[in-house]
């Protein structure tokens, strides 16, 4: 099979469901704000229980990243009006790629090689949902 | 202890989301082509399987994202990687959602991406 081959039915994808990944993108873009607010409240020295989940999340900071948790899945909910979950619930593996990417960014960012091939991996195994298509109902 | 908690947390996002979609596919599809994004939602949100799916897998991420800061478990992303590959079955089973094999293998390379990106990378 020609290299172009694997790429035509995912380029056939992105173009005919555009809005669809705009969206899909804005819902994980908030999904990981969320979880970026959550680590910078969460200790990592916390005893998990109700009390101190709650007091954590009540937190200005906890309150934000629920917001966004919350509007994440609200956008997601209209993204499964018509299109099929197991299409795009192993996307969300796509988030650690963008967290992969942020902690690159920091002045102390460094990225293994054996992550990067991670990233590889992922990036191909969405590749691969794609060209399976079938991503309506 | 630890072990049965994320995995029940796991287990709680995936059925929110099976949920969800179960009650997002109820929507008339006249009313998904001829509405906004907000009045499709807000029709959504009367159905008590959607109500109940969105609660679920806040709840569940919640509890997840936390014990995942907090635990340091490799167990965490395996089982949230594994629940990807288990959702597209179980949607296939119950909602009657098409599963292909380049559905199952993106899959699964995304689960085995996604922990080499966790494993290599200190989150």
């Amino acid at each position: 099979m020609a290299f172009t081959d694997y790429f035509a039915p995912i380029k056939r994808v992105s173009q005919q469901h555009r809005g669809v990944i705009i969206m899909f993108n804005t819902t994980l873009a908030l999904l990981v704000t969320g979880e970026l607010c959550l680590r910078e409240v969460v200790p990592a020295s916390m005893v998990l229980s109700v009390d101190s989940v709650a007091a954590v999340l009540l937190q200005p900071l906890g309150l934000l990243g629920l917001g966004f948790l919350l509007a994440g899945l609200l956008m997601w909910s209209v993204l499964l009006v018509r299109h099929q979950i197991s299409f795009f619930y192993p996307l969300w593996g796509l988030g650690s790629v963008v967290l992969l990417g942020l902690s690159w960014l920091r002045p102390s960012g460094w990225v293994d090689p054996k992550a990067l091939f991670g990233v590889l991996l992922v990036l191909l195994g969405a590749g691969l949902l794609m060209r399976g298509g079938h991503s309506r109902s | 202890m630890e072990f049965w908690f994320v995995s029940l947390t796991v287990v709680v996002i995936m059925s929110g989301n099976l949920l969800l979609r179960a009650g997002m596919i109820t929507i008339k599809d006249s009313a998904i082509s001829q509405r906004s994004p907000l009045l499709v939602l807000a029709e959504a949100l009367q159905s008590w399987r959607v109500l109940l799916g969105v609660l679920l897998v806040l709840l569940g991420m919640v509890a997840w994202m936390v014990s995942a800061m907090v635990w340091r478990m490799d167990w965490s992303y395996t089982a949230l990687g594994l629940s990807y590959v288990a959702t597209i079955v179980l949607a296939w089973w119950f909602i009657g959602e098409t599963m292909t094999l380049e559905k199952m293998f993106g899959a699964i390379i995304i689960v085995i991406g996604t922990l080499l990106i966790i494993r290599n990378s200190g989150f």
